[in-house]
């Protein structure tokens, strides 16, 4: 049996395969370095959103703002973004209790911790065909490979709402007792000309 | 003799053993790169969760010596930790999502199993391990925590 040719039959096979799955391996770990670098942005966008300021729109432009910087000049994020690698939608900041309960957390009480930065993130980078073995994603959809990165790390309060929790202390101990509104009257202070002085937060 | 030296010759299902082999190599390659990438992200994970805690017992307090602060009436102002670095800090660290709530009378060890291994019993919640010899890596322990100074007397006891 003439067997000339074989060994240069096997060598192309095994080097297509070798291709194909070291591309795999190289794949995954650049999408798995890719999410954690993700990561990392939703927590300093989350970071940026915790920081007291005047009201909470500034916290969520704050944060927007920071992401939006991140996402254009992080050397490694910033190339696998522009080659298509990576495609991420940030969500922006806010209170995400509904998502955390879509989740099945449930809340028995007021406290929630789900507040904080999301970002969706899509990986067209998976997406591709091994040389005899198939695609790598089965599924037919525009973005197979789709993760959500969040980062919770709860927002100060801002000094507008200080000012509004202070106002309503102080029509709480209005309306505790009648021997605090005669002292109001005595001093001729109500509580449209009332003026809450933040020092020190709220 | 002609048989022998055939059967010698016969190379049939060389090619699958090679692929075994190999096969096995790159599965394990595969496995690790997911579950060190795993170990990091829990890590990172950790720290933000355990940062999260914090603040969230704080509260938005300006004082975040509360609930430190000893209720003694001869000593009202001692803190509850006084001879102790604790007293001057906080410091707060997370559970294996998988350890119970009530396991909390020790700082418990975070885990992330690596693939195919099993659990060695009597290392959670046994506090640091040393390597003796005996512990064979097939748990990779994952502490995260995350604290802040509540006075300048932390730096003093190298908090």
């Amino acid at each position: 049996m003439n067997q000339s040719g074989q060994g240069t039959l096997d060598f192309l096979l095994a080097t297509v395969l070798i291709v194909g799955t070291s591309t795999l391996v190289m794949a995954i770990t650049i999408a798995l370095t890719l999410s954690e670098v993700v990561q990392y942005v939703s927590f300093s966008g989350a970071r940026s959103y915790f920081a007291a300021d005047k009201t909470s729109q500034e916290q969520e432009l704050a944060a927007k703002a920071q992401v939006e910087v991140l996402l254009k000049n992080l050397p490694y994020l910033k190339g696998a973004v522009e080659s298509g690698w990576i495609k991420v939608t940030p969500g922006g900041a806010r209170n995400y209790r509904d998502y955390a309960e879509s989740k099945g957390a449930v809340f028995t009480n007021d406290r929630n911790q789900f507040v904080g930065y999301q970002m969706t993130v899509d990986l067209p980078l998976l997406s591709f065909k091994i040389p005899l073995l198939g695609n790598v994603v089965q599924s037919r959809s525009d973005n197979p490979v789709r993760v959500t990165v969040s980062s919770f790390l709860l927002r100060e309060p801002t000094s507008d709402e200080c000012v509004r929790f202070n106002n309503r202390v102080y029509e709480a101990i209005m309306n505790k007792d009648v021997t605090y509104q005669s002292a109001n009257l005595k001093s001729n202070i109500t509580p449209a000309v009332f003026t809450a002085i933040n020092d020190n937060g709220c | 003799m002609m048989k022998k030296r055939n059967v010698e010759k016969n190379e049939e299902g060389f090619a699958i053993l090679e692929a075994l082999v190999f096969l096995t190599v790159f599965i394990l390659l595969a496995v690790y790169t997911i579950d060190f990438f795993s170990a990091i992200h829990t890590g990172v994970l950790g720290n933000i969760h355990a940062r999260t805690y914090l603040f969230e017992t704080l509260r938005h307090r300006s004082n975040i010596d509360t609930m430190r602060i000893s209720r003694q009436p001869d000593t009202p102002n001692t803190p509850a930790f006084a001879n102790d670095k604790m007293g001057h800090e906080r410091f707060s660290t997370i559970n294996d999502e998988d350890m119970p709530s009530t396991a909390n009378n020790v700082l418990p060890a975070v885990g992330r199993t690596i693939t195919q291994a099993e659990e060695s019993p009597g290392h959670v919640g046994s506090g640091p391990l040393k390597f003796d010899g005996n512990y064979k890596a097939s748990i990779l322990y994952i502490k995260s925590g995350y604290g802040i100074c509540t006075d300048a007397a932390c730096a003093k006891d190298g908090g």
